[in-house]
């Protein structure tokens, strides 16, 4: 298990909204945590897998899709800080993420 | 010095498009109304009001289909104008149909008598009962072939789009059980396709065939002045007979553009051209690993300027491809 520092958190927010910013091509003072995804940004399902895999291989991540698909079933992700929050449990718990 | 090797990629319907689409291949040449004269002649005259505000265009499957075909045409065509010449084309799912107007293959007319044709014979084989396609994002191809065995020959896999991104087609009823069963198994999205027809199954085997004969008795079919990548097996089509049997096999075979896409990528194409709207395909690539870049419709602008001024002087600028419009 991994231990979530301020640093941590700090970059996966800046990646996430680097991220979205860019694919979306919004300005980053138009984005919050509460921004939909899907509805306020028209973000899709292929943005969600790339990001997924960004942080896979930002942090070694050795955790397979179908355990954060299962994870999202029981939290389902719609904003920007939802995402990020699923983002820093994926990497303090890996596969463990699914019984939490 | 290496060399750019380009292949243009031409997309299905579109599910989403990015809005200026149309501003942005007026501004490339004046081809997009030509062709939309052209449409509106050969039979189809709801495509003389055309605008991308009207969801009719989207929602309506043989309009979308013809509206993808117009934006592919008209960007191909615009591009080879203006220099920009592909080494290979590959045409995702009905994007097979702009792929072959592009090669010189079949005349823009035909491409739309081809698209008519085989959705007409389409919908006489369903006949009415409920089919339809869906998409499952995040699951591998051991998980689709479990979910798959479950559906009672009901629902099969229709494309493999990328690594983790599917669309399985069938019954309706089976489509909603396989993506309950894509949700149960640990998949990150599923949706249905805004489709009623069972692209790529055997379901519509019969369809396929009925457009053989169709094909050898009204359209030409001439030899492609650039190779076609097979969605289907990844061959590359280099005769009309070929090209006759990929337009069968497209409909009711599963197609695998990922495989299309490696297969490219591995014999050296590092830059793709998404030649349609939206941006499904450059998305799509971003999950596929080696050395290349892909433009989509909103970035074709920047690298127009780039290749046209490189390119000046090209002799061959004006005598690539039949002049058909």
């Amino acid at each position: 298990m991994a231990t979530i520092t301020d640093d941590i958190r700090k970059e996966v927010r800046e990646v996430v909204f680097d991220f979205f910013a860019e694919e979306c091509e919004i300005e980053l003072s138009e984005l919050s945590d509460n921004t939909n995804i899907f509805t306020d940004i028209d973000g899709d399902s292929l943005m969600f897998l790339e990001l997924i895999e960004i942080f896979k291989e930002k942090y070694g991540l050795d955790i397979e899709l179908k355990t954060i698909g299962k994870y999202s079933v029981k939290n389902p992700v719609k904003t920007i800080g939802e995402l990020i929050e699923m983002q820093l449990l994926i990497i303090e718990h890996g596969n463990n993420i699914d019984h939490i | 010095m290496n060399s750019t090797k380009t292949a243009f990629v031409f997309p299905a319907f579109v599910s989403e498009y990015l809005g200026n689409e149309i501003d942005i291949i007026r501004n490339l040449s004046g081809d997009f109304d030509a062709f939309l004269s052209i449409t509106t002649a050969c039979g189809l005259p709801e495509f003389k009001d055309f605008s991308l505000a009207n969801e009719t265009y989207i929602q309506n499957e043989l309009y979308s289909q013809i509206s993808s075909y117009l934006f592919g045409c008209s960007m191909a065509k615009a591009l080879i104008d203006k220099a920009i010449i592909p080494e290979l084309l590959a045409g995702n799912s009905m994007g097979l149909y702009a792929a072959l107007y592009c090669s010189g293959a079949v005349s823009f007319e035909d491409g739309l008598k081809l698209i008519r044709k085989a959705y007409e014979l389409i919908q006489l084989e369903i006949k009415g009962e409920e089919m339809g396609m869906g998409a499952i994002v995040g699951l591998e191809l051991k998980d689709m072939e479990k979910i798959v065995e479950q559906l009672n020959n009901g629902a099969f896999i229709a494309n493999k789009n990328g690594e983790y991104s599917y669309l399985i087609s069938g019954r309706k009823e089976r489509i909603e059980e396989a993506l309950a069963l894509a949700k149960n198994e640990g998949t990150l999205f599923t949706s249905k396709v805004l489709v009623r027809s069972p692209y790529h199954t055997e379901f519509i085997k019969n369809a396929a065939l009925q457009l053989g004969s169709f094909i050898d008795q009204q359209i030409s079919i001439n030899e492609p002045q650039v190779k076609i990548i097979s969605s289907v097996d990844q061959l590359e089509l280099m005769t009309p007979n070929q090209i006759r049997e990929e337009l069968i096999d497209n409909i009711y075979h599963p197609i695998n553009w990922y495989a299309s896409m490696v297969h490219m990528i591995e014999n050296g194409t590092d830059r793709f051209i998404e030649c349609g709207a939206g941006n499904t395909l450059t998305k799509l690539a971003r999950f596929i690993k080696g050395d290349f870049k892909v433009y989509p419709i909103n970035k074709i602008n920047k690298l127009v300027r780039i290749i046209f001024f490189k390119n000046t002087g090209n002799p061959d600028n004006n005598g690539f491809f039949m002049k058909n419009l």
